[in-house]
């Protein structure tokens, strides 16, 4: 066993002995002690983060914009992003007072030389590869027939201007982490594992696997230092886990999981501690008219918008904390339009009338159905599968697997009905539209096809204006629900419990906790 | 024991496999739930998938991983994109280890004392309670324990110990009881308390010694218990130890770490079994090449 290893036992040990199991979780005054719902898979911010570790490593890299409270793009490192030409090119100001936490100044060189370290990573790209395909000579970078990314120019330390082989209206908002360039000439490839090389609020000083991450204050941080020293994130998957720890004092911040909010809010021990945010998400129940051909009748998709109560899972499944929409695109999202389209009642009579229309009376011809979703809907699927029956006569049952299995059987394409969800990566509505009803759109799990559509997103990307882009955001909408392609469902809120005299704290749309601001008592 | 060694390696490679198999066997895989349907590079995605070997049929897979295996190489983790398994495990290995030494250090010394006073006061109400209350402690599923405990005790690490050591504790108690009565109820016995020995006397000079050598093989099986109830108190304290790294490596479809966190289970259970079974030779000679039965088969000793 190696030393530290050994000296690891021993430390285990005298924790048990002495009863001061709580070291793994400092509680220093001014430290904040969060959670968790997962561990990191990374914290290396080149390669494919997963949704825990990109929500730690947005506390200590940056990009370009942010995301505000409300879902709106915000200026970050760069103050303005200007095109001239619809999108083709785009020149960055780049914020002038940014320091890294090495104490070395942010400039133009350092985006250049993040995007070209993602382009030329082995054995992997980095992930930003994916949004950086668009830009002149990325592919011949990759290829190694050129030496620098010629798409680039930066004419002063603080512009840069990048030309792209197609106009692409969204790339100021692409979710980048832009990186310290003298880190890896410091210490070596695996930087990131011994030094912090972002411009973030927080430093990351510590990450023991399964168990816990630390992020200290980053002093110099542009927007001002963060109110508190530290955040301490305890990785506590487990529900009554997290729940114990919190009763017990040792979290200040406990999110929690969606299947629990339901029965926490409503214990009269956690009022006044209960702290929702609206989550840029797009929930729906999926009709897969490649594997049940009835559904290619729009009628018969019609009769099972009829046939459900989504107004009563508000209150019934959500406990209140969750926002009724009637659309394709969410709110906590510039473009969302509330109250555009009123949603379609429930009206059982109708839903038994247009099945009849379709020469299913009564349910008859109709093969048997299964809702398929992951853990966290069980409740859900099983409320809309009663009333799916009850009303239209066809056998629905639930099937519920879990979570990797789901996924993996939608991704495939081997679910009928099924309730599928979609976070956005970043703030523009093509994120929610394109990837889940474009044909050519890999995680487009309906299988839904429509040229029009199609052609709607591809000019919408074209479009720098955000005002013409939402047009035709609305108009692709329009064009989801005058085809009945699913039923949309509630959004269900990020909800957290928050220590009485914790402020401050906001858990912005994509998911990601903002600790900046966040004051302990 | 010369014998038993090549045996107890081929149950754990088979154990292992199984594993790898049985994980391989799932649907969905690594990658997939890291990226968990966000937008990514299709080609990226296919890219790691390839340089994890998940592209290869599992034939191949399971192949490749037998030979590395065979070669005293564990492989990189899949979910933490290639640190080395052997990193994973010498980080969990300790907590499990503290764990499982702070269980002991607390069920042995309650489990004797209170199997003792069970043997003692059999006939009286205290032996009557002392009895249910084991059968009780017993009784209980483990996770379940572990989660009250958890609940009663914010999930510090000391009620962790307590979640292992309680139904180890009683588990000793009853099977020293069982003994020690049956050592209590033999000639020697009657000669000694007939001396006008003293109870205590009785019971720890004579009774006990001569209920230690079967103890010892029985306590074995007992830390093998033990053992596979970490795994829940892990997951229910939210201690990183093997028993966790198991369950989430399974959750996360981390393959080579499944694999590598139940060999290190079998083989700690095959240490227990040996330590038990040397521990018993050198105290019985007897017993040194023929093994040892389980718990009450022997203990026919002749008093000291």
């Amino acid at each position: 066993m190696p030393l530290p290893a050994a000296l690891r036992l021993l430390l285990t040990v005298l924790s048990i002995v002495t009863g001061g199991a709580g070291a793994a979780f400092p509680a220093a005054a001014e430290t904040l002690r969060a959670s968790l719902s997962d561990d990191l898979t990374t914290i290396d911010p080149f390669a494919f983060p997963g949704l825990v570790s990109s929500g730690v490593l947005r506390q200590v890299y940056e990009g370009f914009t942010a995301i505000d409270a409300v879902g709106n793009a915000v200026p970050a490192l760069a103050t303005r992003w200007e095109t001239p030409d619809g999108g083709r090119t785009w020149r960055f100001t780049l914020r002038p007072d940014v320091r890294f936490h090495s104490g070395r100044p942010f400039t133009a060189a350092d985006v250049l030389w993040t995007w070209e370290n993602h382009l030329t990573r082995k054995p992997q790209p980095g992930y930003s590869a994916f949004y950086l395909r668009g830009i002149e000579g990325a592919a011949a970078l990759q290829q190694g027939t050129v030496a620098s990314l010629p798409g680039v120019a930066i004419p002063d330390p603080h512009t840069l201007i990048v030309r792209l082989t197609e106009p692409d209206a969204l790339f100021p908002l692409y979710p980048f982490l832009f990186v310290d360039r003298g880190m890896e000439a410091e210490f070596g490839p695996a930087w990131h594992e011994r030094a912090s090389g972002g411009t973030g609020p927080f430093r990351l000083t510590s990450w023991r696997r399964g168990e816990s991450v630390r992020l200290d204050a980053h002093a110099a941080y542009w927007g001002g230092a963060p109110a508190v020293d530290a955040v301490s994130l305890a990785v506590l998957p487990d529900t009554n886990t997290l729940l114990a720890r919190y009763d017990a004092g040792e979290l200040d911040v406990a999110p929690l999981p969606d299947n629990a909010v339901r029965t926490v809010v409503r214990q009269p021990r956690y009022d006044g501690q209960v702290m929702a945010f609206a989550r840029a998400q797009v929930r729906y129940l999926a009709l897969n008219q490649d594997l049940y051909p009835p559904f290619r009748d729009r009628r018969v998709r019609e009769a099972f918008h009829y046939a459900v109560d989504r107004v009563a899972t508000v209150n019934g499944l959500h406990a209140g904390r969750a926002l009724l929409t009637n659309g394709f695109v969410t709110p906590g999202l510039g473009g969302y339009q509330p109250d555009a389209v009123p949603l379609t009642p429930t009206d059982p009579k109708r839903a038994r009338a247009l099945l009849a229309e379709a020469g299913h009376a009564g349910g008859r011809g109709l093969p048997p159905l299964q809702i398929a979703g992951g853990p966290n809907v069980r409740e859900e699927a099983t409320y809309f599968a009663a009333q799916l029956t009850a009303v239209l006569g066809i056998p629905v049952s639930v099937r519920i697997q879990e979570r990797a299995a789901f996924v993996a059987a939608i991704n495939e394409g081997h679910e009928a009905l099924f309730i599928n969800g979609w976070t956005a990566d970043f703030p523009d509505p093509m994120d929610q539209l394109a990837t889940q009803w474009h044909s050519a759109s890999p995680t487009n799990r309906s299988r839904w096809h429509s040229p029009d559509f199609d052609r709607l997103m591809e000019r919408a990307r074209g479009l720098a204006d955000p005002a013409a882009r939402n047009a035709l955001y609305r108009d692709a909408e329009a064009l989801l629900r005058d085809q009945a392609v699913a039923l949309p469902l509630p959004v269900p809120q990020f909800v957290a419990l928050v220590r009485p005299g914790v402020t401050g704290l906001v858990i912005r749309p994509d998911g990601t906790t903002d600790y900046h601001a966040a004051r302990l008592p | 024991m010369g014998r038993r060694l090549p045996r107890l390696l081929l149950l754990a490679g088979t154990a292992v496999l199984a594993s790898f198999l049985a994980s391989h066997a799932l649907p969905g895989d690594p990658i997939s739930l890291m990226v968990d349907g966000r937008t990514a590079d299709p080609d990226l995605i296919r890219r790691m998938r390839e340089d994890a070997g998940l592209d290869q049929p599992l034939t191949v897979q399971f192949l490749s991983y037998a030979l590395d295996l065979l070669r005293g190489d564990l492989g990189q983790s899949l979910r933490y994109g290639g640190v080395p398994v052997t990193a994973l495990l010498g980080d969990a290995l300790p907590v499990t280890l503290g764990l499982l030494a702070g269980a002991a250090a607390l069920a042995l010394p309650f489990g004797l004392t209170l199997g003792l006073a069970a043997a003692d006061l059999r006939r009286a109400w205290p032996g009557t309670a002392l009895t249910i209350g084991s059968v009780l402690a017993l009784s209980v599923p483990p996770l379940a324990l572990a989660t009250w405990l958890m609940l009663a005790g914010s999930g510090t690490a000391p009620w962790a110990v307590a979640a292992l050591a309680l139904p180890a504790a009683a588990m000793i108690a009853r099977l020293t009881r069982t003994q020690v009565m049956e050592v209590l109820g033999r000639d020697f016995i009657r000669t000694a308390q007939a001396k006008g020995l003293g109870r205590v006397a009785v019971l720890l000079r004579h009774a006990l010694p001569n209920a230690l050598v079967p103890l010892a093989a029985a306590v074995g099986s007992v830390a093998g218990t033990v053992l596979t109830t970490t795994a829940a108190v892990e997951t229910v304290f939210a201690l990183p130890g093997i028993g966790r790294l198991t369950v989430q490596a399974v959750l996360a479809r981390d393959h080579t770490v499944a694999g590598a966190a139940v060999l290190v289970f079998v083989l700690l259970q095959v240490a227990i079994s040996l330590t038990a079974e040397l521990l018993i030779g050198l105290a019985d000679p007897r017993l040194r090449d023929d093994g040892v039965h389980g718990a009450g088969a022997h203990g026919d000793g002749e008093p000291p």
